[in-house]
C-alpha cells in the first residue's frame, strides 16, 4: 500500500519536474558548427601558426565536454566569452560555473572527496592546494607539458611562467598546476597626503610607523591592513611584518615542524601590527577584510595600505574611486628579516577523478598559453607570466595605475616574492586560521601580543601532534 | 487632566514608534540608496543624501552589462539575472506545491484523528527542524551525485520540500486544531469518507492558514542560500546567488549587489504586506486557542 | 464494483496511512540516511592525512570531549540563543503591546514594521556589515552628528557579539511582533473590562492577565525561535567569520571551520551529531518541561 502511494507520489513528482523543465540546461555551444579543418584560434596564430595548424593534439578530444569551475569575477566573464575559439580550436565545449570564492573550495571539496568528478578542472587557492594535492585529488601535470603530444612547447613556454606562481603550484616538489593568476602585495601611498606631510616613501618598517604617524587624521587614516581572522586575510597582510621581523613558522621547515610562532620576533611583530593599526589605522580595522580596505582606500578614508596589487585597479578607475590619480606605488617595506612582499596565485587544476583529463589539460594549457595570460592579464591586472608584463599592450593599459609605475613595481615584486612566504603544507588552513584569531583578538584589544601567541603556539602544537607532523 | 495624560501617552507612544520603525527600515533604506548611487559615490562617507539617483544599477542587474563597457574594469555580472528569478520562481512554487500537497493531510492526521505512536510521530516530524542544514550537506551531496540531482531544478525542489514539510505540518495542525471537529463529522455523515471530508471541509474551511504557509515556505526558498550555493552550478542557480555574485573575488560591487537586494525583496515585501493578516493567523493558529 | 471503486474503499479503510504516508516518507528518508551517514563518518578520520575515510571508533567523540574551542563555542552559542530569543520576544512584545489600540496610521505602522522580515538575511548581513564599520558606514557618522562617538562594533571582542545579536534582532523580531500581535487580538475583552470594574491598574493587568493568557503563544514562539538561533550560521558567515578573536563563533560556524576549512570531516561529522543530539534532547525537555502545546494533544 505505502510503496504504491510513494509511486503515486513519485510519480507526481516526476510530472511536474517535466512540465516546469527540472534539470533541462541548454548546451552553450552545441550548436555551433563543427568545422573539419582544425583551425587556430587568431590569438594562437599570431603566435606562431605553423606550428599550430600543423599540430593536430588540439583535436584529440573533439566532442568532449568539460565544467571549469572558478570564482566569480570579470575574469571568468572574459574566459567565458572567449570560449567560442576554444571550441573552434579543439571541439572541447566548455562550461565555465562561477562561484563566491569560499563555497568554490567546498564544492570542488565535496565533488572531490565524494570521487565524483564532474568539475574537471578548478581554479586553486594556492594555500589550500596541497590538502588537495596531499589527498590525491589532484593530476600532476608535469607529464602533460614534456609530452609532446599534448604540449608544443616553442607555443606554451613553460619557462615564461614566473617562477614565484609557479613554485606556488608545487607541493613536495611536483607540479600539480599552473598558475591562473600571480598576485603580490604592493605598497600604495597617497602621494598629495605624503607630500604635504614632507615625507618619503617608506622603505623599512620604523619610516612606515613615522609616515603613518604624520599622515593620519581624523578624516584619513595613516594606514589600513587587515584584521579579520584567517590564513587567508589578516595572516596573509600580517605575514609580511612576521617575516619582515624576522620570524619563522617553524623550527625547520619541513624537516622539524615545531611551531615557532611567539618568538620575540614574533611579538615584536604583532605588537606592530596591532599597535599601528590601533594608533594610525581607521576605526573598526580589527574587522577589516580587503574589501573594506579597498574601500576605504577608494572613499578616501585610507592613506596607505600594503594589500593585494590587483586592487589598484579599483583604486584608481575613475568609475569606482573617488581618489583615483592620487595614488603611487612601491614595494613593500621591510623591516631586519628582510623585505617579504606577498604571493598568492590561484592555480588551475585538474581534478584526478575528472573522466576527460586531457581534454582539461588542453582548455588548461590554452587558458595559461602566453597569448591568452596576456589577454586575461589586460583585465585583471595580475598575470602569472613575465612576457605579460612586459608586453607593451599592458603598460599602455596599466599606465592610469600609480602613473604607470604599477606594472614595473608588479613585476618586480613578483619576481623577489618567494613562494615559502607561508608554509606550503596541508594544515596550513588550520594553523593559520588559529593565527588569524590570535592576531585579530590583540588588533581588538582583547589580549596582549604575547598571551595570544603562546595560546596560538599551544594549540598549533597540539593541532600537528594531533595531525601527526609533531610525536 | 485625564485628557492631557492620554495625549502625553500618545506623543510617548509615537515616539517609540518612530525608534522602532527607524530600526526596522533604516538599513533598508540605506540599501536603496546605495542601489540608486554610482559605485563612486556608493560608500562615501558623510553620505551624500541629495544625488542625482540614477537607475543604471537596475538596468545592469536585470538587462547586463555590454562587454564593450567593461574596458579596463571587471564588471561581476554580464548576463543579468533574470534566469536566475525564473528558476527561483519555478523551485519556490514547485517546492511550496509538493510540500503542502504532502503536508496537508499529514497535519490532518495529526490533529484530528488518535493513533499508535502518535507522539512520537509528531516529535519527528518537528525535529526535523532543529537539523542545522551545514550538518547534512555532505551526505546529501554523496546521494545527489549518485542520483544525478545536481544543478537541477529538481534537486533543490527536493531539498526545499524536506526542509519545509515541517513547518507546513507545523501551521497546518494549528489550523486544523482550531475547525470545530463537528464540521468533518457531519460531512462523513452526508457520505464523503475521510477524503472527501479533507478535501471538501477542512480544505476550504482553512484556506486561509494554506495561503499564509505557503507563504512563509515560498520566502523560505526564495531566500534560501546554503543548499542553493552547493546543490547548483549554473543551471539551477537561484536569484540569492545572483545577489552574492557581485561579490567577487576583487571586488563587490556595492550599487550593483544593492540594486539585485532591493529587486529580489521586493516580491516578497508585496507577498507579506497582502498576507500578513492570515500569516499572523496561521503563525498563531494553534497557540492562540491554547 | 468497479476496480476503482474497490481501490478507493480500501484506501478509504486506511486514511490514516494515507494522509501520513506521502510527508513522512519524504522526511524518512531524508532522516534515515542522514542518521546513518553522520554516525558512519563520526566514527571514521576523514581528512587530510586520511583522504578516504577509515574507522577510527570513537576517538572523535573522545577528542571533542577535551575540545575547549567546542565547549566555548557551545557556551557562546547558548548565550546568543538566550539573548536573541529573549530581545526578539520582549522586543517584539513591546511593540506589538503599544501598537494593540487604535492610533492613527495602525495598518502603515504595522506593514512597516514588519519589513525587514522580507530582506534576503544573507544580503541583509552583507550590508549591516559595512553599515555597522565604524569608518566606512553610515551608523556611527549619524550617531557622531549626535554627539555620540559611537562603538567600534563587530571590530572589538567586547562588542561584536552584541551586534551580530542586533542584526538577528532586527530580522526577527517582525516574527514575535506579528505572532504577539495576532495573541492579543484573540484575548477575550470581557476578562479586562472585569479587571478594570475591580480597579486593577494598567501593569497589574499587564503580568496578571496579558501575560498569563498569552503563555502558549509565547512558549510556541520561544520554541520555533530557539530552534531557528541554534542554526544561525549565515551571520556569522557574512558578518564576523567568528571574529575577532573567536568572540562570535557560534557552535554552526565552528563545525564548518572544521568540515569545510580545515577538511577535517569525520570530526564535524561527530560534532554535528553532538549537536543534534543537544538539540533534541534540549527541545524535548523544553516541550516537556513547559506543557507547550506543540503536537501533544
Amino acid at each position: 500500500m505505502k510503496k504504491r502511494l510513494v509511486a503515486l507520489f513519485l510519480a507526481v513528482i516526476f510530472c511536474l519536474s517535466l512540465i516546469t523543465g527540472c534539470g533541462g540546461g541548454d548546451t552553450p555551444g552545441a550548436d555551433a558548427p563543427a568545422s573539419d579543418a582544425p583551425t587556430a584560434p587568431e590569438a594562437s596564430s599570431e603566435q606562431d601558426p605553423a606550428t599550430l595548424t600543423e599540430k593536430d593534439y588540439w583535436r584529440q578530444c573533439e566532442g568532449e565536454e568539460i565544467i571549469f569551475a572558478t570564482y566569480v569575477g570579470g575574469e571568468a566573464d572574459y574566459v567565458d566569452s572567449l570560449l567560442s575559439e576554444f571550441y573552434d580550436l579543439t571541439g572541447i565545449n566548455v562550461t565555465i560555473e562561477q562561484y563566491p570564492e569560499d563555497q568554490l573550495y567546498q564544492k570542488v571539496q565535496i565533488d572531490t572527496v565524494s570521487g565524483t568528478g564532474s568539475i574537471d578542472c578548478f581554479t586553486m587557492d594556492m594555500m589550500r592546494m596541497p590538502e588537495f594535492a596531499s589527498s590525491g585529488y589532484l593530476t600532476k601535470v608535469q607529464g602533460y607539458i614534456d609530452n609532446p603530444q599534448f604540449t608544443d612547447k616553442e607555443w606554451y613556454q613553460p619557462d615564461d611562467i614566473l617562477a614565484g606562481p609557479l613554485s606556488t603550484a608545487k607541493y613536495n616538489g611536483e607540479l600539480y598546476g599552473i598558475p591562473y593568476t600571480g598576485e603580490t602585495n604592493i605598497l600604495m601611498y597617497r602621494k598629495d597626503l605624503l607630500e604635504a606631510a614632507g615625507c618619503q616613501v617608506p622603505t623599512n618598517f620604523d619610516e612606515l610607523w613615522d609616515v603613518a604617524s604624520k599622515i593620519h587624521s581624523k578624516e584619513t587614516a595613516g594606514i589600513a591592513l587587515r584584521g579579520q581572522r584567517g590564513s587567508g586575510m589578516n595572516i596573509y597582510t600580517w605575514t609580511q611584518f612576521f617575516r619582515g621581523f624576522g620570524g619563522e613558522f617553524f623550527v625547520d621547515f619541513p624537516n622539524d615542524m615545531t611551531p615557532t610562532v611567539n618568538t620575540p620576533e614574533a611579538i615584536e611583530a604583532t605588537k606592530y601590527y596591532a599597535e599601528i593599526l590601533q594608533n594610525y589605522g581607521p576605526q573598526g580595522v580589527a574587522n577589516w577584510t580587503n574589501m573594506e580596505v579597498y574601500t576605504g582606500q577608494a572613499s578616501g578614508k585610507v592613506a596607505m595600505t600594503m594589500d593585494a596589487n590587483a586592487f589598484a585597479a579599483i583604486i584608481e578607475d575613475e568609475n569606482t574611486s573617488k581618489t583615483r590619480g592620487l595614488w603611487g606605488c612601491a614595494m613593500v617595506p621591510g623591516g631586519k628579516g628582510g623585505s617579504w612582499p606577498a604571493i598568492y596565485s590561484h592555480t588551475m587544476c585538474i581534478n584526478e577523478f575528472s573522466q576527460s583529463k586531457d581534454a582539461a589539460w588542453l582548455f588548461v594549457q590554452w587558458v595559461t598559453s602566453p597569448e591568452m595570460t596576456l589577454k586575461r592579464g589586460l583585465k585583471t591586472g595580475v598575470p602569472a607570466r613575465a612576457s605579460s608584463w612586459e608586453a607593451p599592450e599592458m603598460k599602455e593599459q596599466l599606465s592610469y595605475i600609480c602613473d604607470g609605475t604599477y606594472t614595473d613595481v608588479c613585476l618586480e615584486s613578483l619576481q623577489k616574492a618567494d613562494a615559502s612566504y607561508r608554509p606550503i603544507f596541508p594544515n596550513w588552513n588550520e594553523m593559520g586560521d588559529i593565527l588569524g584569531i590570535a592576531v585579530q583578538d590583540v588588533i581588538a584589544g582583547g589580549s596582549t601580543a604575547e598571551e595570544a601567541l603562546n595560546k596560538a603556539q599551544a594549540d598549533i602544537e597540539t593541532m600537528l601532534k594531533q595531525k601527526g607532523y609533531l610525536s | 487632566m485625564t485628557n492631557m495624560k492620554k495625549t502625553l501617552g500618545n506623543i510617548l507612544i509615537y515616539f517609540m514608534v518612530a525608534i522602532i520603525l527607524i530600526f526596522a527600515l533604516f538599513p533598508l533604506w540605506w540599501i536603496a540608496n546605495i542601489s540608486f548611487k554610482t559605485s563612486e559615490e556608493a560608500l562615501v562617507i558623510p553620505p551624500k543624501l541629495i544625488y542625482e539617483p540614477t537607475l543604471k544599477n537596475y538596468k545592469e542587474v536585470l538587462f547586463g552589462v555590454e562587454r564593450e563597457d567593461n574596458e579596463g574594469r571587471w564588471v561581476p555580472s554580464t548576463k543579468g539575472f533574470m534566469k536566475q528569478v525564473g528558476n527561483s520562481l519555478v523551485v519556490s512554487l514547485t517546492a511550496t506545491f509538493v510540500a503542502m500537497l504532502a503536508g496537508i493531510p499529514a497535519a490532518y492526521a495529526l490533529s484530528k484523528f488518535k493513533f499508535k505512536k502518535k507522539q512520537n510521530i509528531s516529535f519527528f516530524v518537528l525535529s526535523t527542524r532543529f537539523v542545522p542544514p551545514i550538518v547534512i550537506v555532505i551526505p546529501l551531496f554523496v546521494a545527489f551525485r549518485k542520483l544525478g540531482l545536481m544543478d537541477t531544478k529538481l534537486g533543490l525542489i527536493i531539498l526545499y520540500v524536506f526542509a519545509n514539510l515541517s513547518l507546513v505540518i507545523w501551521m497546518m495542525k494549528g489550523f486544523f486544531d482550531e475547525m470545530p471537529n463537528e464540521l468533518a463529522e457531519s460531512a462523513r455523515v452526508d457520505g464523503c469518507g475521510q477524503f472527501g471530508a479533507l478535501f471538501k471541509i477542512a480544505v476550504p474551511v482553512t484556506l486561509h492558514g494554506i495561503a499564509a504557509s505557503a507563504i512563509l515556505v515560498m520566502i523560505n526558498c526564495w531566500n534560501e542560500f546554503l543548499f542553493a550555493v552547493l546543490f547548483t552550478a549554473k543551471n539551477a542557480k537561484t536569484v540569492t546567488l545572483a545577489v552574492m555574485g557581485y561579490v567577487t573575488v576583487r571586488e563587490v560591487a556595492w550599487s550593483n549587489m544593492a540594486a539585485a537586494g532591493i529587486l529580489i525583496t521586493i516580491p516578497v515585501l508585496i507577498f507579506t504586506i497582502i498576507s500578513q493578516k492570515q500569516l499572523v493567523q496561521g503563525l498563531t493558529a494553534g497557540a492562540v486557542k491554547g | 464494483m468497479s476496480l476503482s471503486k474497490r481501490v478507493g474503499a480500501w484506501l478509504e479503510k486506511r486514511y490514516i496511512g494515507c494522509f501520513l504516508a506521502p510527508a513522512l516518507c519524504i522526511m524518512g528518508a531524508f532522516a534515515l540516511y542522514i542518521t546513518v551517514a553522520l554516525i558512519y563518518l563520526s566514527l571514521c578520520s576523514w581528512n587530510t592525512t586520511s583522504p578516504a575515510p577509515s574507522f577510527i571508533g570513537i576517538s572523535n567523540y573522545l577528542n571533542i570531549l577535551k575540545d575547549t574551542v567546542f565547549w566555548k563555542s557551545l557556551g557562546r552559542t547558548m548565550i546568543f540563543v538566550v539573548c536573541t530569543v529573549t530581545g526578539e520576544i520582549v522586543l517584539g512584545f513591546i511593540v506589538a503591546y503599544a501598537l494593540n489600540r487604535k492610533i492613527r496610521g495602525l495598518g502603515v505602522i504595522r506593514t512597516l514594521v514588519i519589513v525587514p522580515m522580507a530582506v534576503t538575511p544573507v544580503v541583509a548581513a552583507m550590508f549591516w556589515k559595512i553599515m555597522y564599520d565604524p569608518s566606512l558606514g553610515p551608523i556611527n557618522y549619524f550617531l557622531s552628528l549626535l554627539g555620540i562617538r559611537g562603538p567600534e562594533w563587530l571590530g572589538s571582542t567586547s562588542t561584536a557579539l552584541i551586534s551580530v545579536l542586533i542584526v538577528n534582532i532586527w530580522e526577527w523580531m517582525p516574527f514575535s511582533f506579528l505572532t504577539i500581535t495576532a495573541g492579543l487580538n484573540a484575548l477575550p475583552k470581557d476578562a479586562y473590562e472585569a479587571a478594570m470594574i475591580d480597579g486593577a491598574t494598567k501593569f497589574q493587568t499587564l503580568f496578571k492577565l496579558t501575560i498569563p493568557m498569552l503563555k502558549q503563544v509565547l512558549l510556541t514562539l520561544i520554541l520555533l525561535r530557539t530552534i531557528d538561533a541554534m542554526k544561525a550560521f549565515d551571520l556569522v558567515f557574512t558578518m564576523t567569520r567568528g571574529g575577532p578573536g573567536e568572540s562570535t563563533q557560534l557552535l554552526p560556524y565552528y563545525i564548518y571551520l572544521k568540515g569545510f576549512q580545515w577538511f577535517d570531516l569525520g570530526y564535524a561529522a561527530a560534532l554535528s551529531l553532538v549537536l543534534l543530539l543537544i538539540c533534541n534532547y534540549g527541545f524535548k525537555f523544553f516541550i516537556n518541561k513547559t506543557g507547550v502545546k506543540v503536537f501533544y494533544d
